[in-house]
């Protein structure tokens, strides 16, 4: 017991103190990234896009029709212009806004009951401010419409405002949207970017442990078997991996007000499952790789199509079948839709099998991380050992 | 003098293309082989463009002729696919908290009836919309759905007032609009992301490579300019085929238009690939060895990407975002690039050439300054 203890506390020492940049990667990547992200997506949801408005009509029934865009969320009032080519100039030229064009002849088309068509011009290159400005363009315009059909009724066929409601607007489609119902993008994004980060602390921390030229190995860890010493280092880093878990989700609840619901146990079974494989599989890369350099650029170069590839923003059912198939090799598939589903909703239904197969995909690992890691601190001890004695 | 510093430039340089055999291997696999592994992998990912298909569950209480034409409704768009029909609003519920299906439609028992006695009546949609672009693309389309079925169900309505056909859909559809997209019209995810995932990966791909460049040690000591000149061109060619290899594939793969000229790409693409191999240099003077300055790309890998204005619009972030942005190079390529690929030209290129070379310039003397402390540490040991 007393030579367990001394073990985890030099892995420790080495964590926390002889090679601290292993303690900020493995205990505060994933709270940095947090906190950044977390002030990127502040605002959530994009509103208010800037509009341009080419009334040519200029009527009562136009006006109404612009105070009705005005007045929304949706959209902000910029100015106004005199025609649609300068209208779209503008949206050219400028960034991220709307431009709405009512004909001159738009009231007339609707008291002599014809249709008249409105054009809605946006700048398209971000899909985002589309997606938005099409729906708030889309609801405004319903309601519009929905009035003016009630006066059109109670004007030419007699009918009394409530029947008129009743016969434009039969049906109601009321929309309830689950678990995010602003579509909010700090609550959608953020707790991925951690979790990517996270991660990566725990890959190059691991790796560093393994690798990291400087790494002093006690008479007692030598004396060890494979295992248990493989085993005491995976205690340590999960351990510290766990607490930077629950860490960003603290700060993320306490200072960004995320949504954290789902039980601590199935926190802990996702989470520790996660973080269980992470470490064996960078503990066998690690071992794998001759030297730190070589683990750190192919971990980095993972990042990235980790996160794209996870279904976490582009969903999984829509990729290509090999894309689908390469994406399910990596753990943070398994993870990251898994974390937000628990948070947001509160239950994720396969937590169960996600947690199982990072398990399996843990032990599977564990034997040739135990070996490799075996065969590198010997070889290690054995060199240092040796160069003692040349010194002394 | 000046032969000397032509012939350190061009060791330099040559140690840079050659590496230690025929071909500088690293630099290839990492320079020119990894971008355009992202733009294949990230190009795949995002091949489908929109989203379609959307699972939906369907709960019909009513089971009429009304009730049905609603679903077919939904069925018959290429957005949503009926995958099953459930029997109660918590197993509506159920089917939605299981991930079975992503949209509810819920129609309640007494839809015919109330219509026809002219009392407002409600049908449910539940969107699962934990991930936004699920719901958003599920909100757009069925309120897309939902008024067509309300103009066609208002205008028979209204035919039984006595107004023809077009009367009555004029009358209950007075103004229409037509929404015109420009740059993107068919608001391809592609388009959206594709170029400035690429960016984002020949910045990686110069930081993996640039943070090790000093990494051997000492080969020129005399001018330490020619060697960091040197080692800026064998790496600024090797990026720059990456680069256009990664573009060119984007344009025959994946349907990435590229309506600017390759003068216009070059131009931008060469000036962040100058800036980038700066940073990249700069970390690999300014930290002891090469895994620390690795390290520090999760500076930039993700904050620098999604912080560039490429996903979430510069307007709607706050002044510190706004503030951090400044100092991340993709900020300059990301977006003016995109709009170079969309429309062929972008009001920030020259702006931002411009500042992504100054300070190109301040890096290169800090480089410099750097590098000769550096050589001057190692001649005292």
């Amino acid at each position: 017991m007393k030579n367990i203890l001394k073990i985890l506390q030099n892995e420790l020492l080495h964590i926390l103190v002889w090679d601290r940049r292993r303690g900020v990667l493995l205990l505060f990547a994933s709270v940095a990234y947090m906190v950044v992200f977390s002030w990127l997506y502040y605002w959530g949801v994009v509103q208010g896009v800037p509009l341009l408005v080419v009334d040519q009509s200029n009527t009562a029934l136009s006006r109404q029709l612009v105070k009705s865009f005005v007045q929304s969320d949706g959209f902000t009032l910029v100015g106004e212009s005199q025609t649609l080519a300068a209208a779209e100039e503008w949206l050219q030229k400028g960034r991220h806004g709307a431009a709405l064009y009512i004909p001159p002849d738009f009231s007339e088309r609707i008291q002599r009951r014809q249709q008249s068509e409105l054009v809605m011009a946006m700048e398209g290159s971000n899909i985002i401010l589309t997606s938005n400005s099409s729906v708030a363009a889309a609801e405004i315009l319903r309601e519009f419409n929905a009035k003016a059909a009630q006066n059109n009724l109670a004007r030419d066929k007699g009918q009394l405002p409530g029947q008129a409601r009743q016969r434009t607007a039969p049906v109601h489609f009321n929309y309830r949207l689950l678990n995010n119902p602003q579509l909010d993008y700090l609550i959608f994004f953020v707790y991925g970017l951690a979790l990517v980060a996270l991660q990566q602390g725990v890959l190059l921390a691991v790796a560093a442990g393994v690798l990291w030229p400087h790494n002093k190995h006690l008479p007692e860890e030598l004396a060890l078997n494979k295992y248990s010493a493989w085993g005491l280092k995976t205690g340590v880093y999960w351990l510290l991996g766990m607490c930077s878990y629950a860490l960003c989700l603290g700060v993320g609840r306490c200072f960004f007000n995320l949504p954290v619901r789902g039980s601590w146990q199935e926190h802990l079974l996702l989470s520790g499952s996660f973080i269980f494989c992470i470490i064996q599989i960078g503990g066998m890369l690690a071992g794998l790789c001759k030297e730190e350099l070589l683990f750190s650029r192919l971990s980095i170069f993972y990042t990235v199509p980790a996160f794209m590839l996870s279904g976490y923003t582009w969903p999984l059912e829509v990729m290509p079948l090999w894309v689908r198939n390469l994406a399910q090799c990596s753990p943070f598939t398994y993870l990251a839709t898994a974390v937000r589903q628990l948070c947001l909703s509160g239950s994720c239904p396969d937590l169960a099998e996600r947690s199982l197969i990072l398990l399996l995909l843990g032990v599977i690992c564990l034997p040739g991380a135990a070996q490799l890691y075996y065969q590198r601190f010997h070889g290690a001890a054995g060199d240092s050992s040796a160069y003692s004695e040349k010194i002394s | 003098m000046l032969k000397i510093f032509l012939q350190e430039l061009w060791q330099a340089l040559r140690q840079e293309l050659r590496g230690s055999g025929r071909l500088n291997k690293t630099a290839v696999v990492l320079l020119i082989l990894m971008p355009l592994c992202y733009t294949v992998l990230f190009g795949a990912t995002y091949s489908a463009n929109v989203l379609n298909n959307i699972p939906l569950a369907v709960c019909d209480l009513q089971q009429s002729k009304i009730s049905r034409m609603l679903i077919k409704y939904y069925d018959t768009s290429d957005r949503f696919l009926v995958m099953e029909q459930v029997a109660s609003m918590e197993q509506l519920e159920d089917a939605l908290t299981e991930g079975r299906a992503k949209v509810g439609l819920y129609i309640p028992p007494d839809l015919d009836s109330k219509i026809k006695r002219g009392i407002p009546t409600e049908v449910g949609l539940l969107i699962d919309s934990t991930n936004v672009v699920y719901g958003s693309a599920s909100v757009i389309a069925a309120k897309e759905i939902n008024l067509n079925l309300l103009i066609g169900g208002g205008q028979k309505i209204v035919e039984r007032l006595g107004l023809y056909p077009d009367e009555a859909i004029s009358t209950m559809y007075p103004a229409l609009i037509r929404v015109r997209i420009l740059k993107n019209p068919t608001n391809s995810y592609t388009n959206f992301m594709l170029l400035g995932l690429i960016g984002n990966g020949v910045q990686i791909s110069l930081y993996l490579y640039g943070a090790a460049a000093f990494a051997k040690g000492r080969q020129w000591r005399r001018y330490p300019g020619a060697v960091l000149l040197g080692k800026a061109l064998g790496m600024g060619l090797y990026s720059l085929l990456g680069f256009v290899g990664s573009l060119l594939l984007a344009h025959q793969l994946f349907a990435v238009p590229l309506r600017a000229s390759w003068a216009a790409l070059l131009l931008l693409g060469g000036s962040f690939i100058i800036l980038f191999i700066l940073v990249s240099l700069l970390f690999a003077l300014a930290f002891p060895n090469a895994v620390l300055a690795i390290q520090n790309t999760l500076l930039f890998i993700m904050p620098g990407l999604l912080y560039s204005g490429l996903s979430w619009p510069d307007e709607w972030m706050g002044r510190l975002p706004s503030f951090i942005q400044i100092f991340f190079p993709i900020t300059y390529l990301a977006v003016p690039l995109r709009d170079l690929s969309l429309m062929g030209s972008s009001g920030l290129l020259m702006h931002n050439v411009m500042n992504m070379l100054a300070v190109a310039g301040a890096l290169f003397l800090l480089d410099y300054l750097l590098l000769v402390n550096r050589y001057r540490g190692e001649s005292c040991l």
